[in-house]
């Protein structure tokens, strides 16, 4: 090694000599490796549960308290069940991907598989739970004639408007996560840019 | 106790220093980050550990982790715009004695700091003493490629260091 990394170079291996010792046994590290898949396990079956929860809520609602019966009304449940099905299975898939990313690979690979990861949960999170948003809101409105057989007009109405108010935080939720995902995409690009820079 | 766990010691009585030494060039001298960084490391090896193909050496192959594990680190940071790692090398950190190494080498860390992410550890790498064509199997770069970028980096350094 020659010119300006020679300095470099006996400052580096000095600093070696002072650099620290393991202060955490292998041992501790693994358990806290274990306890890591385990959260990240509980965060993932989390987030699905609220869905698959909802999911149950809805049918139940529809077997016990509300039994709709008209063709209309059976799209429309249609359309919010599988709606939500469909949201279950997507994640799962996020999930399942997400495990694929090997951070042993090369940076260039690790940063490109990131990139395709982030790519495919901003289109989740974008087009397809918007889809999904309007599938299960056509389905809930196309429902509400019917409702009038259970429920109070005034029920009816306010069952409408707080359904708009759900969505709109749902939405509003949306536009967060795409804003947050588009920003880490940005980043994820930059860092390829600057890895492949000089490749031909 | 499983083959994986008695070679997770091996690996990690052996190469901790080297990755450790890393982390904390990364940080820029701060050493409870890079302890924090080195230990998120090696907890990405044991989740790993499956996945060693053998088609490279144990160094090469915990440096391809290291350097991931710290581009990811620079990444959640710049999105979450805090400084801090997992609840678990929290817990972990926090009886540990923690060493400052900003002081003692401060002319090395201040100019290593001022390279991009992904300069700094290859300049690392390259003072560490690893082959060209490793450091290039680390990056996922052509040899030739990684040449101009050393050039390109000394150049900087150069620069850097008349200012």
């Amino acid at each position: 090694m020659s010119d300006i990394l020679d300095d470099f170079k006996g400052q580096w291996d000095a600093a070696k000599k002072d650099s620290a010792k393991q202060t955490v046994s292998a041992k501790d590290l693994v358990a806290a490796a274990q306890q890591k898949i385990r959260s990240a396990v509980l965060m993932h079956v989390g987030n699905t549960a609220v869905l698959v929860v909802t999911l149950i809520g809805i049918c139940l609602f529809f077997v016990y308290v509300a039994p709709l019966q008209e063709t209309l009304s059976h799209i429309g449940m249609t359309l919010m069940i599988g709606g939500l099905v469909l949201r279950i299975l997507i994640e799962f898939h996020s999930i399942y991907r997400s495990t694929k990313i090997d951070l042993s690979d090369t940076a260039f690979a690790v940063n490109k598989s990131y990139m395709s990861f982030y790519t495919y949960r901003k289109k989740i999170h974008g087009s397809v739970t918007i889809g999904i948003l309007i599938a299960y809101t056509v389905g809930f409105y196309i429902l509400l004639p019917e409702f009038g057989n259970y429920f109070t007009q005034a029920q009816v109405i306010l069952l409408a408007l707080s359904y708009l108010v759900a969505a709109a935080i749902f939405g509003y939720s949306i536009k967060i996560a795409i804003r947050k995902e588009v920003k880490l995409l940005k980043s994820l690009i930059d860092m390829q840019q600057e890895i492949a820079d000089g490749e031909g | 106790m499983s083959n994986n766990n008695v070679l997770f010691e091996r690996l990690y009585a052996e190469f901790y220093p080297m990755v450790h030494h890393i982390c904390v060039g990364f940080m820029k001298g701060n050493g409870e980050l890079a302890e924090d960084l080195a230990q998120e490391t090696f907890i990405n090896t044991w989740r790993s550990l499956d996945k060693f193909k053998g088609a490279s050496s144990y160094k090469t192959w915990i440096y391809r982790i290291t350097m991931n594990t710290c581009l990811k680190y620079i990444r959640d940071n710049k999105i979450k715009d805090q400084v801090a790692l997992d609840q678990n090398s929290k817990v972990l950190s926090q009886d540990s004695s923690h060493q400052d190494h900003g002081d003692a080498h401060q002319e090395l860390y201040q100019a290593i700091g001022q390279l991009n992410e992904i300069d700094r550890l290859i300049i690392m790498m390259v003072l560490d003493e690893l082959e060209y064509k490793e450091i290039a199997d680390v990056v996922g770069i052509s040899e030739s490629n990684l040449r101009v970028k050393i050039h390109r980096i000394k150049k900087s350094l150069k620069e850097m260091l008349k200012k």
